[in-house]
C-alpha cells in the first residue's frame, strides 16, 4: 500500500469482540487499537486515530457520553465515530450523541467495513499538524 | 235558472219537473228568510214598554198559566228567541211563566231554528249580557242555552191555515203579510184574530198593516201594534156580538127558523107562551153560537195539540240522542274497566317480580364473601350481612342501629371517607373503588377497598347507603409483588438479550473472517459451511431480538421512529434479502402504493416476518405470492403461501403471544410463537390491521394494511 494504513480505534467492553474486530479491521488494511477502557477513548493518549468504533455499553463510562465529549473539542470533533451497539434505538442515540454513523451488533463484517470506508471518505476540515 | 246555465223558461220548467233538488233550491230562494235578532229595535222597544205591562194587566191575578205567544213567519227562529229574551228579562223575576211558537212554512227554517245555532256575526246584535246568559260558545259561533229552548217551540205552518194555536196572547207577524196578497192578508189576518185571546196584542211589521180588517184595532199605528177587536166584542159583549152575529148571519137564522115547526106569526098564542119560545129560540141560537165558538177553540185546541206533538217528537229525539250518548259512555266505561283489569294484571305480575328480586337481592347480600353494611339517614348501621360481622369481629347486637362512625372505638371516622359518604354521594348516587389504609383495632392494619351506591326509599325518605367494604390487603401484596417481578423480568430479559448479543456479536464476526479466509484460499466447501453457521447465527439473533421486543411492548417502551416512505421499495429489498435465504419462489404483484410515514425498521421487520412464515409453514410446496394494492386512504400488502393452512379456530390464536402452530403428525416448527404477535402489536401502533385467510391444508393468505400518508407535497414532479 503506497498510503500509510489508516488507524481505527476500536473501543468495547467485550475482549472477544475487540479481537475479533482487530482481526477483521486488519484483513481488510487498517490499523486498529483496541482498548477496552472509556477513558482511553476519550482522552486518546496514544494519539488521534482516523477513526473511531465505540460501543455505547462501556464498562465505568458511557459511550455515549464519550462521543458527546469528543464532539465538543476542538482537538477530536472531526474525528468521525462509529457506535455501534446491541440496543435496538442505536440509530436514535447517534444522532443524540451527534456521532457520524452506527451499526447494531450483531453486524455483518461487510456492512460495517463499508460504513468504516464511508466515514473514512467524509470530507472534512483541514488539521494543523 | 242562470246557476244552472239555463236561458229559456220551458227549459227550465222542464228541469225543475225532473229535478226535485233543483225545485228545493228554487222553493228556498222564493221564501226569503230576512231576519236577525232584535230587529227594528224601536218597535220591541214600544212593545217592551207597552203591551208587556198590557199583558200583565190582562191576566187573572195568580194565574198559573202561561203566557202564550205565536210568533208566525218565524224563519231561522232569531225573532222568537229574541222575544223569549225579552219575555225571560221581563218575566223571569216576576215569577210568570210564557211559551212562544214560532211557525214557519219552510221546513230547512224550521229545522234550523230548533238547533239554534247560529253564527258569530250574532254578537253585532246580541249585548254581551245576553250572549253570556242565553248563549254557549261553539265552535262556530254560539249556541242557544237550555234556558232559552225550553220556553221556545217551532212548527212547521202556514199562516194563512187555520191557527195552530189557540188563546195566544200575543201574535208578532212581522213581514209576512206584505209578502200576501190583499185577499191573503185579510185571510190570515182572520186567523190571527181567531188564535188572539181577548184584548190579545198584534205586532206587525214596519211596513205592514190591517188594512181595511175591523178585527184589530191600532193601539199605537206608529209600531204597528194592534189589539184585536173582533172577540173582544164577542166575549167582552155577547150580546151585541149575539146581536152582530144574528144580523150579520141571517140564512143560518133562516134556516133555524125553517127547522123550527110553522107557526102563523099572528097566531094567538098566549102571551108567556110566546115569550118562552122567544127566549128559548134566544137561548138555542145562543147555543149553537157557543158551541160554533167550543168547535173553533176545539180545532184550534187540536192544532196545539199537533204542535205538542211536535215538541214531543223533539224531545223524543233528543231523548234518543241521550240514549246513544248514555251507551257510547257505557261502552266508554267498559273499555276502560278492561284496561283497569289488564293493568292490575300487569301490576300483579311486577309484584311477583319485586317479590322474586328482592329475595335474589337479599340471597346475594347474605352469601357474598364480601362485607356489606346498609346504612339509613344518619348514616346509622341498618344491616349488614355475615361477612361483615366476621370480617370486623362484631355482632348484630354490637352495631344495629349505630352510627358508622360511632362503630368498634370509632375505628370508621376516617375523615375521607366522611367526605365521600357525605358530601360526594349524596351527589354522584356512587361511589367507586375508594381505598382506606387503616390500622383497625379488632383486625389490625389492613388496606380495603370500599364501594358504595345509593338506594332510593321513596320520596319523603332519605335514600339508603349500600356500603361494600372488601379487605383487598393480600391482593395489594400480591399485586405490588407481581409488579416488582414484572419489572424484575423486564430488567432480566432486557440485560439477557445484551448480553447475549455480545458473544453472538464476536462468534458472528470470526465466523466471517473464517468465510473470507476460506474463499481467500479457494476451500470453497469449508467457507460454505461457515456460512450455514452465520444463517444460524443470524437466527439465534432473531430471537434474541423478539424476546426483548415482546418485553418492551408489554412494559410500553416499543418505540417507533417515524418517517415517510416508500413502501414498495421497502417490499422489494426485503424480497430480494429473503430470496438470498430460500430456495421458495417469491411471485411478486407490487402496485404503486406511495408514501407511508411509519417507522421503516418496524413495517420492514412484519413484511419479513409473514414471509419467513410463509416459506417456514409451506416446506411441501415451492412458491410464495406477495401482492400489494392501494387505494386513496390504505395500502394492503398480502403473502399467501400454499403450505399447511390454518384451522378455523386457530385463526383467531395466532396474533396471540407464544402461540405456536403444530404440524401434521410429528411435525414441529421451531420458534418462540412470538414473531405474529410482535407483527400485530406493530401494525396496531402504525395505525394498521393484520389478519389472515385461511384454509387447513391448502395454505394462508396473510393481509396488512397501512394507512396511506396524503400526497400534500409530492415529491415527484
Amino acid at each position: 500500500m503506497n498510503t500509510k494504513k489508516k488507524i481505527i480505534l476500536v473501543a468495547d467492553d467485550d475482549r472477544g469482540i475487540l479481537d475479533a474486530m482487530r482481526i477483521m479491521l486488519e484483513e481488510a488494511g487498517y490499523e486498529a487499537r483496541v482498548t477496552e477502557h472509556g477513558r482511553a477513548v476519550r482522552d486518546l493518549p496514544s494519539g488521534l486515530p482516523d477513526l473511531i468504533l465505540l460501543d455505547l455499553w462501556m464498562s465505568g463510562m458511557n459511550g455515549g457520553d464519550i462521543c458527546k465529549h469528543l464532539k465538543s473539542q476542538k482537538k477530536t470533533k472531526h474525528i468521525p465515530v462509529i457506535i455501534f451497539s446491541a440496543n435496538k434505538d442505536v440509530e436514535e442515540i447517534a444522532k443524540e450523541c451527534r456521532a457520524d454513523d452506527c451499526i447494531e451488533k450483531p453486524f455483518d463484517m461487510k456492512l460495517l467495513l463499508a460504513k468504516v470506508a464511508k466515514a473514512l471518505k467524509k470530507p472534512r476540515p483541514k488539521q494543523t499538524p | 235558472m242562470l246557476f244552472s246555465g239555463i236561458t229559456t223558461l220551458e227549459a227550465y220548467h222542464t228541469l225543475l219537473t225532473k229535478n226535485p233538488v233543483e225545485l228545493d233550491t228554487l222553493g228556498k230562494d222564493m221564501l226569503i228568510h230576512v231576519t236577525s235578532f232584535f230587529r227594528d229595535d224601536e218597535q220591541l222597544h214600544a212593545l217592551k214598554k207597552m203591551l208587556f205591562p198590557a199583558l200583565l194587566k190582562n191576566r187573572k191575578k195568580g194565574s198559573k198559566k202561561p203566557i202564550k205567544v205565536w210568533v208566525p213567519g218565524c224563519a231561522t227562529g232569531e225573532e222568537v228567541y229574541s222575544l223569549a229574551m225579552l219575555l225571560h228579562e221581563f218575566l223571569d223575576a216576576k215569577r210568570i211563566p210564557f211559551r212562544i211558537l214560532g211557525s214557519d212554512i219552510s221546513r230547512d227554517a224550521i229545522l234550523r231554528a230548533r238547533e239554534g245555532a247560529y253564527e258569530r256575526n250574532i254578537e253585532e246584535h246580541i249585548s254581551k249580557k245576553r250572549l253570556k246568559r242565553f248563549f254557549t260558545t261553539s265552535k262556530n259561533g254560539y249556541q242557544v242555552k237550555k234556558l232559552l229552548k225550553a220556553t221556545c217551540t217551532f212548527l212547521l205552518h202556514n199562516v194563512t191555515d187555520a191557527p195552530p194555536i189557540a188563546q195566544v196572547d200575543l201574535i208578532s207577524c212581522r213581514n209576512v203579510l206584505i209578502y200576501l196578497g190583499p185577499a191573503l192578508q185579510q185571510k190570515a189576518l182572520s186567523k190571527l184574530s181567531a188564535a188572539l185571546v181577548p184584548r190579545g196584542f198584534l205586532m206587525l211589521g214596519k211596513s205592514e198593516g190591517i188594512g181595511n180588517s175591523r178585527l184589530f184595532q191600532a193601539l199605537a199605528s206608529q209600531y204597528k201594534l194592534y189589539t184585536n177587536v173582533a172577540l173582544l166584542s164577542a166575549t167582552m159583549k155577547p150580546h151585541v156580538a149575539f146581536q152582530k152575529r144574528n144580523s150579520s148571519d141571517r140564512s143560518t137564522i133562516a134556516r133555524d127558523k125553517r127547522s123550527t115547526p110553522r107557526t102563523p106569526p099572528n097566531r094567538a098564542l098566549p102571551n108567556d107562551r110566546q115569550k118562552r119560545i122567544s127566549k128559548l129560540r134566544e137561548a138555542l141560537l145562543l147555543t149553537h153560537e157557543y158551541s160554533d165558538t167550543v168547535i173553533g177553540e176545539l180545532d184550534v185546541m187540536n192544532k196545539e195539540l199537533q204542535s205538542s206533538n211536535e215538541g214531543h217528537a223533539t224531545a223524543n229525539e233528543e231523548l234518543q240522542t241521550t240514549n246513544e250518548e248514555l251507551e257510547t259512555t257505557q261502552e266508554e266505561l267498559r273499555a276502560s274497566n278492561e284496561e283497569m283489569k289488564t293493568l292490575n294484571e300487569e301490576l300483579e305480575v311486577r309484584n311477583e317480580e319485586i317479590t322474586v328480586t328482592r329475595d335474589y337481592a337479599e340471597a346475594i347480600l347474605k352469601t357474598a364473601r364480601v362485607p356489606i353494611v346498609i346504612l339509613g339517614g344518619n348514616l346509622k348501621l341498618k344491616s349488614a350481612n355475615a361477612a361483615f360481622y366476621t370480617t370486623f369481629k362484631t355482632s348484630e347486637a354490637e352495631t344495629e342501629n349505630k352510627i358508622l362512625y360511632d362503630l368498634g372505638n370509632r375505628q370508621w371516622a376516617i375523615p375521607r371517607l366522611r367526605e365521600l359518604l357525605e358530601k360526594i354521594l349524596p351527589t354522584k348516587g356512587t361511589m367507586t373503588d375508594f381505598i382506606v389504609e387503616h390500622k383497625f383495632e379488632t383486625i389490625g392494619q389492613k388496606t380495603m377497598l370500599l364501594n358504595a351506591t345509593t338506594l332510593k326509599q321513596g320520596p319523603d325518605t332519605e335514600p339508603h347507603i349500600l356500603l361494600s367494604i372488601e379487605d383487598i390487603t393480600a391482593r395489594k401484596k400480591a399485586e405490588e409483588l407481581l409488579e416488582l417481578a414484572l419489572e424484575h423480568r423486564d430488567d432480566f430479559i432486557s440485560i439477557a438479550s445484551h448480553e447475549l448479543k455480545t458473544p453472538v456479536t464476536s462468534i458472528k464476526a470470526y465466523a466471517q473472517i473464517l468465510e473470507r479466509r476460506f474463499q481467500k484460499a479457494g476451500d470453497l466447501q469449508s467457507a460454505e459451511l461457515v456460512q450455514k453457521m452465520d444463517v444460524q447465527l443470524g437466527k439465534l439473533t432473531g430471537l434474541i431480538s423478539d424476546l426483548l421486543d415482546v418485553t418492551k411492548i408489554e412494559s410500553g417502551k416499543l418505540q417507533f421512529r417515524e418517517e415517510s416512505f416508500d413502501f414498495k421499495k421497502l417490499v422489494e429489498e426485503i424480497v430480494d434479502e429473503i430470496r438470498l435465504t430460500t430456495v421458495h419462489r417469491i411471485v411478486t404483484t407490487l402496485a404503486r402504493t406511495g408514501n407511508v410515514f411509519g417507522d421503516r425498521d418496524r413495517i420492514g421487520q412484519v413484511i419479513s416476518n409473514l414471509l419467513t412464515n410463509a416459506i417456514k409453514y409451506s416446506p411441501h410446496t415451492k412458491s410464495i405470492v406477495v401482492k400489494t394494492t392501494a387505494d386513496a386512504q390504505k395500502l394492503t400488502l398480502s403473502v399467501q403461501d400454499f403450505g399447511i393452512g390454518l384451522a378455523h379456530d386457530v385463526q383467531a390464536k395466532i396474533f396471540e403471544r407464544f402461540y405456536r402452530i403444530e404440524g401434521r403428525g410429528q411435525e414441529t416448527y421451531p420458534g418462540l410463537g412470538l414473531g405474529l404477535y410482535i407483527a400485530s402489536e406493530i401494525v396496531k401502533r402504525q395505525h394498521g390491521t393484520i389478519g389472515v385467510k385461511s384454509t387447513k391444508g391448502r395454505g394462508s393468505t396473510f393481509f396488512v394494511t397501512l394507512p396511506v400518508q396524503k400526497r400534500s407535497a409530492p415529491k415527484k414532479a
